[in-house]
């Protein structure tokens, strides 16, 4: 099978110096790969390259497939009721038909926040925003899952949950590449690693 | 791909939230009588003067409440990672762009457009002019909300961004000042307003047509 | 061809290189200046008779005129260097464009103050709303904008990158301004006061002129490099090369 995500020698370039060193990223169907290293090394500027939203200095990339984006901040509008936030995304970035999408109401309550439905996201905990964050991949699924660490400020429940969703994604073939400093997921499926070097100085 | 629909997504959410925001969408409707009603208690509450700058007094007071909203534009999705999602999966981000323009037309000049009457009335603006008077603040708004825009994407991660704000888009609408309030007084002098109404249409065009691109670039550039 | 083109191009855009360049340039270009404003302002307030009209007073359109000039010309290089900056990202661009803005709004101040000082015994006031002053009073809010917007970043390249794009915005937008305005002062004065037209001119009274508007232009030269070169040694104070340019003086 083809990879579908195919990066070649990519880096990106701030303030005239490479953010890490250039990197090869091969993503392939039901695959997991973690990208890791330090504070400040470039793991979330590779997957915003590998997402689309920045473009890099060097190197080229090419994407087979739907894209889902969770970055550190969840996307989640603190004016707006949980389940509001859920309908929003389910016709914003709609589902790919690989994958059966669920309603916003069941996406709730897999992510344990059935009983904050009409509650404004500015009134969860931080857990429970990235929780809500975190269930758009159920109502919006997408074959590429690209998320910067998505286990922030989660409980112990939270993790295990995001485990199994990992898992139950790669079960179906789809592709997660998942930056992360400190917990390591704990899946069936196994898992590459990537490290992220920080880019040396030039010129 | 089934059943996206992401402009259709985003005006209704952005209506939905100035709708939960109530009253606070109004606020530069509220501004715009503050405005309006100091105007008589500085000038003195003559009618002939009144009568005379009010369509000038009007203009200004829109452009001013104007800036108001432009706070709201990009700023809070820039912060809570809404709009890097504009990015992804090949999202069409310029009609997104347009899109989040005309809702905030919609929410911040509509209601000032639809209020002007109500503002003439209280300034003894002549009767003859109210309605070309409407018509330039409809084709002139827009712009200024590019404009607006425009000054708010590139103050985004700005200290001070608000500040800078005015100074940033003063200079840049003084023709849509000059021609709007040109029409109405070429209109109050019994010529005619139509090659003012035409150079606004033109400069709303022109603008709506390039502004949008700069949008574009200026949130790409903030987002690295 | 183009290939050399754009290698020269790159090398000045490596600040070192560029360093250098600049370096050799400026003590030359600052003669250049001293001269021309020698025997442009010699020229200027002793050979050019008095005007019959204006008497002595029309002079200060020796700094008036070749000040509006060079602000107005100060944009358009600005602009050139910000679409430089913009499209190939070239750093040295950047600085160059930044730094631009403070003397462009320098010499569009002078030419306000100088019109002010020349309104006065003309029109009998210090301000009037001519087309020309007011176009120039808008250039200068722009100016202030583009280094407003610079300056209220903490990250240097962010910032330019920024203003950049309203630099560009402005170019477009500058000629609607000048074009309205003009509109809009015919529409409320009846007649505009032609003051400032070198066309109007006795051809005796151009050459202090020429010296003067050449002058500025190397005067001009001059501050922009000297300014970017100030701002690329403060930005890359912590650089390898700036290091060595130090070490290199210390020895």
């Amino acid at each position: 099978m083809d990879s579908v995500i195919h990066a070649q020698q990519i880096s990106f370039h701030r303030h005239g110096e490479r953010v890490f060193v250039p990197t090869n990223v091969a993503l392939m169907p039901g695959q997991l790969c973690l990208i890791r290293g330090q504070n400040g090394s470039g793991k979330t500027t590779l997957l915003r390259l590998l997402a689309g939203i920045v473009h890099p200095s060097e190197g080229t990339i090419a994407r087979h497939g739907s894209v889902a984006f969770i970055g550190h901040r969840p996307g989640v509008k603190k004016d707006l009721t949980a389940l509001d936030v859920l309908k929003f995304y389910a016709e914003f970035a709609g589902a790919d038909p690989l994958y059966g999408a669920m309603s916003p109401q069941a996406a709730l309550h897999a992510a344990g926040l059935a009983r904050q439905a009409r509650q404004r996201a500015g009134q969860l905990s931080a857990g429970q925003r990235q929780r809500l964050g975190l269930a758009r991949l159920l109502v919006a699924p997408k074959t590429i899952w690209l998320l910067d660490e998505p286990y922030t400020s989660l409980d112990a429940d939270g993790c295990a949950w995001v485990d199994g969703l990992l898992d139950q994604h790669l079960a179906l073939n789809g592709s997660v590449a998942v930056a992360a400093h400190v917990y390591q997921p704990k899946l069936n499926a196994p898992t590459d690693v990537l490290d992220v070097q920080p880019g040396a100085q030039h010129a | 791909m089934t059943k996206r629909h992401p402009l259709r997504a985003l005006l209704r959410q952005d209506l939905q939230r100035a709708w939960q925001h109530g009253g606070q969408s109004l606020l530069p409707l509220i501004f715009l009588f503050a405005v309006i009603a100091m105007i008589p208690l500085g000038l003195g509450p003559g009618p002939n003067l009144l009568a005379m700058i009010a369509p000038g007094m009007i203009w200004v007071a829109a452009l001013l409440a104007s800036l108001l909203a432009l706070e709201g534009v990009f700023r809070p999705d820039l912060d809570d990672g809404t709009l890097e999602q504009w990015w992804v999966d090949d999202q069409p981000v310029l009609a997104l762009i347009c899109i989040r323009l005309g809702s905030h037309w919609l929410i911040s000049a509509l209601p000032i457009i639809v209020a002007t009457p109500i503002a003439g009335e209280m300034l003894y603006l002549p009767a003859e002019a109210l309605g070309l008077l409407m018509l330039t603040l409809l084709i002139g708004t827009p712009i200024l909300s590019l404009i607006g825009a425009l000054a708010a994407a590139l103050t985004i991660q700005a200290r001070q961004g608000s500040a800078l704000l005015g100074l940033l888009i003063f200079p840049l609408t003084v023709p849509v000042l000059i021609f709007a309030t040109g029409a109405v007084s070429a209109h109050l002098d019994g010529l005619t307003a139509r090659p003012y109404v035409l150079l606004l249409i033109s400069l709303f065009v022109l603008a709506a047509t390039l502004v949008p691109l700069a949008i574009k670039k200026a949130l790409q550039l903030n987002l690295e | 061809m183009w290939k050399r083109l754009k290698l020269a191009f790159h090398k000045l855009g490596s600040p070192p290189i560029f360093y250098r360049f600049a370096q050799t340039l400026i003590p030359w270009l600052w003669s250049l200046t001293g001269v021309g404003l020698a025997v442009g302002l010699y020229q200027a307030l002793y050979v050019v008779p008095p005007d019959y009209q204006q008497g002595d007073s029309y002079r200060i359109l020796y700094v008036h005129v070749p000040a509006a000039w060079q602000a107005m010309a100060t944009y358009l290089i600005m602009a050139i260097l910000a679409i430089i900056a913009l499209v190939w990202r070239i750093r040295t661009a950047e600085i160059m464009a930044m730094v631009a803005a403070p003397i462009g709004a320098g010499f569009t101040l002078i030419c306000l103050v100088t019109g002010a000082i020349w309104g006065e015994p003309m029109w009998g006031t210090w301000w009037a709303w001519d087309a020309r002053l007011t176009s120039m009073l808008i250039l200068l809010f722009i100016y202030l904008g583009i280094m407003g917007l610079y300056a209220a970043f903490d990250d240097h390249r962010q910032g330019a990158k920024m203003a950049s794009v309203l630099v560009l915005v402005g170019v477009v937008n500058i000629p609607i301004i000048h074009f309205s305005v003009d509109w809009w002062t015919t529409l409320h004065q009846g007649s505009t006061i032609n003051l400032f037209g070198p066309s109007s001119m006795d051809p005796t009274m151009l050459p202090p002129l020429i010296w003067m508007t050449v002058a500025v232009k190397f005067m001009f030269a001059a501050m922009l490099l000297q300014r970017a070169r100030n701002e690329l040694l403060a930005q890359d104070q912590r650089k390898q090369w700036t290091k060595r340019l130090i070490g290199d003086l210390i020895e």
